[in-house]
């Protein structure tokens, strides 16, 4: 019988720890079953309809990416997933949702639909939202038509779609950088809607930033 | 009937609809739907013009180029990753941005970049009015502070719930006092970093924080930490933290019996766990070592674990020691081993003392997802991926595995990718230098 302390935690610790939990596999399986589902669930292909009438193709866990198309699809109780290819293409009612801004947009959730799961135990959102935009988003979301632009931001917005909204915010984020308020409202077409004098006291209050550059 | 209001509550038909000017959020009811359901024909069609009938409302038309056309929750959502400074520079730009581009500023850093010479108290204040949601202020190397800036946020920060101290003297204890006094009851995160040995601080700060009864996450690596790991531990006052998950903290020999506490109190509720192994002032002895190992595996909530050590503690004792974790917590999800510099110890994990701990985590970590290494100057190990891949076959749910360096530098398992990906793991890797 040897005295380390060493030996004695360990004596200790295999009487009193639960026995090796078989969790890990569990974990595993169900992980892959859900991951094999979501495969065989996109090559389901469904029809969504735009405004102007296009029709477009999409992959079923790619198109439920939209929270919207998923909550309609649900509404529908279809139990049969595969006779949701056969219905008729799901109309996209907002003036957004234009011919290109779906083409653009049935792209995206393609390119995304196997992102890897957002885990809510670590900070996994906070973690994205500080990243850089990856080299592909980046040439996907640099359209030099800036209308374009917009109805691809306004028409994710309005199909609910959180990963693609946040593209085009870090991409108009990323222009705005630095640049002062009359450079921003020439290249993003605001209207001043200030008077002189307005716009003076706001510069006069933010004063120190200037000062800082 | 209370099926349609289960369906309902299950399956939120909420449609954002986003108008030209205004935004509005139009979400069926459940008599809605139940209309529908009532008619017997349930299609898309059915329940796309019921909506739209209900969202039609104002048009206003601006031209598409224009961001003038998307609304205000759209339009602070875009703003939302715009630094401090750039929303300052914006606010002028229109009455809309004015409105919006405040509203998601939610942390503040007080630091001599901002605080410099060029802000006046009164322009601070005015910066405080502004953005009134921020959560989290951290105070960093800026000892200027004066009780006006102190009371400005102690008057408007109504949200404040996270407060972050680096080495800043400029907090002394009157301050700390007042601003405790203010927050404590909605302090949820405290965190003190490297506060110098002979600072006074800490014990302000463990004064107070008895008071902070919502406190989910505490952090601290001060050199002298005794008194405020005494407060969690009991020692000096009974409040049990019900709502603490997060621990940072420092551990030297003198811990040993506290930690027993600690554990008693907290080993069915903390989740994330960020140890310190002081070997800086004494010989550390292995028998605390031990202790702190079998303490870490009788935490049963754990899913995060962080240890900072030197590299001779590692290869001796935790290499060895760190079976029992894996085989106790088998709720561990993330495991990241923190190698430091002491004296003339080695600079780097060494390759010998690398594989050994893969084989422990890969034989005894079944559930870990990310597992991270980090040493100062790190040594790139050279080996494919395929012989990476075989030292954690047992690892299936393993989505990361990082080596990095000091500050971040992604370093490694030297591979001519920075990342690859094989079995949907993401290696972070880096060439080497």
């Amino acid at each position: 019988m040897n005295g380390e302390y060493s030996l004695d935690t360990t004596e200790g610790m295999a009487a009193s720890g639960d026995p090796p939990t078989n969790n890990a596999v569990d974990d595993y399986d169900a992980e892959e079953a859900l991951e094999r589902q979501r495969e065989e669930e996109n090559k389901i292909k469904i029809k969504l309809k735009s405004f102007e009438g296009g029709v477009y193709e999409c992959g079923l866990t790619a198109a439920k990416m939209s929270v919207m198309v998923a909550n309609m699809l649900d509404a529908l109780q279809e139990t049969d997933l595969t006779k949701i290819a056969t219905r008729e293409p799901i109309p996209l009612q907002n003036d957004a949702v234009t011919n290109k801004a779906l083409e653009k947009i049935v792209e995206w959730v393609d390119h995304h639909w196997d992102d890897p799961p957002i885990d809510p135990d670590f900070d996994d959102e906070k973690e994205r939202r500080n990243e850089e935009l990856s080299h592909w988003d980046k040439q996907f979301i640099d359209i030099a038509d800036q209308g374009e632009l917009f109805d691809i931001i306004a028409a994710a917005n309005f199909m609910d779609i959180k990963g693609l909204v946040e593209v085009g915010a870090k991409h108009i984020c990323n222009k705005i950088k630095g640049k002062s308020c009359t450079e921003v409202r020439e290249m993003l077409k605001i209207h001043n809607d200030f008077t002189p004098e307005e716009e003076a006291a706001i510069h006069k209050e933010n004063e120190w930033i200037y000062a800082k550059d | 009937d209370s099926y349609c209001v289960n369906t309902y509550a299950k399956h939120p038909f909420r449609v954002c609809h986003h108008n030209r000017h205004h935004h509005s959020t139009g979400s069926l009811s459940v008599t809605t739907i139940d209309t529908i359901r009532s008619t017997g024909s349930l299609s898309i069609h059915a329940i796309v013009s019921v909506w739209i009938k209900s969202s039609m409302d104002c048009k206003k038309v601006y031209p598409k180029d224009s961001l003038d056309r998307l609304g205000d929750d759209l339009c602070q959502h875009l703003l939302s990753f715009l630094s401090l400074e750039d929303r300052f520079r914006c606010e002028c730009v229109s009455k809309q941005w004015q409105r919006v581009v405040y509203e998601t500023q939610t942390e503040l850093t007080i630091d001599p970049q901002l605080m410099g010479s060029t802000i006046s108290e009164e322009s601070f204040e005015t910066l405080l009015q502004k953005c009134e949601n921020i959560t989290r202020i951290e105070f960093l190397c800026f000892n200027d502070l004066n009780d006006t800036i102190i009371d400005s946020i102690a008057k408007h920060c109504h949200h404040l719930n996270a407060i972050y101290i680096e080495n800043n003297f400029g907090l002394n204890d009157s301050r700390i006092e007042r601003l405790f006094k203010r927050f404590a009851k909605q302090l949820k995160s405290i965190e003190c970093q490297d506060m110098g040995p002979n600072s006074g601080d800490h014990n302000c700060i463990a004064d107070n924080i008895k008071f902070c009864t919502h406190l989910t996450r505490l952090g601290n690596s001060f050199y002298n930490n005794m008194r405020l790991y005494r407060v969690v531990t009991g020692d000096e006052t009974d409040v049990l933290f019900k709502r603490l998950t997060s621990f940072q903290f420092t551990y030297s020999n003198e811990d040993v019996k506290c930690f027993d506490v600690f554990v008693n109190r907290y080993q069915n509720q903390m989740k994330s766990m960020d140890v310190f192994i002081d070997e800086t002032s004494e010989d550390l002895l292995q028998k605390s070592v031990d202790i702190l190992m079998s303490g870490l595996s009788r935490m049963r909530a754990l899913i995060d674990l962080k240890i900072h050590c030197s590299e001779k503690t590692l290869s001796d004792i935790i290499a060895d020691q760190l079976r029992h974790i894996g085989a106790n917590c088998g709720q561990l999800r993330r495991l990241s081993i923190d190698v430091y510099m002491r004296g003339h110890d080695s600079r780097h994990i060494s390759d010998q003392t690398l594989w050994r701990l893969m084989q422990t985590i890969n034989d005894n970590f079944h559930g870990l997802r990310r597992l991270r290494f980090s040493d100062p100057i790190p040594k790139p190990l050279t080996i494919n991926v395929n012989d990476l891949m075989q030292t954690i076959d047992k690892l299936k749910l393993m989505v990361c595995l990082e080596r990095v360096g000091d500050r971040n530098r992604l370093i490694g398992f030297s591979c001519s990718n920075q990342y690859v990906i094989t079995r949907n793991i993401t290696f972070k890797l880096m060439m080497f230098y």
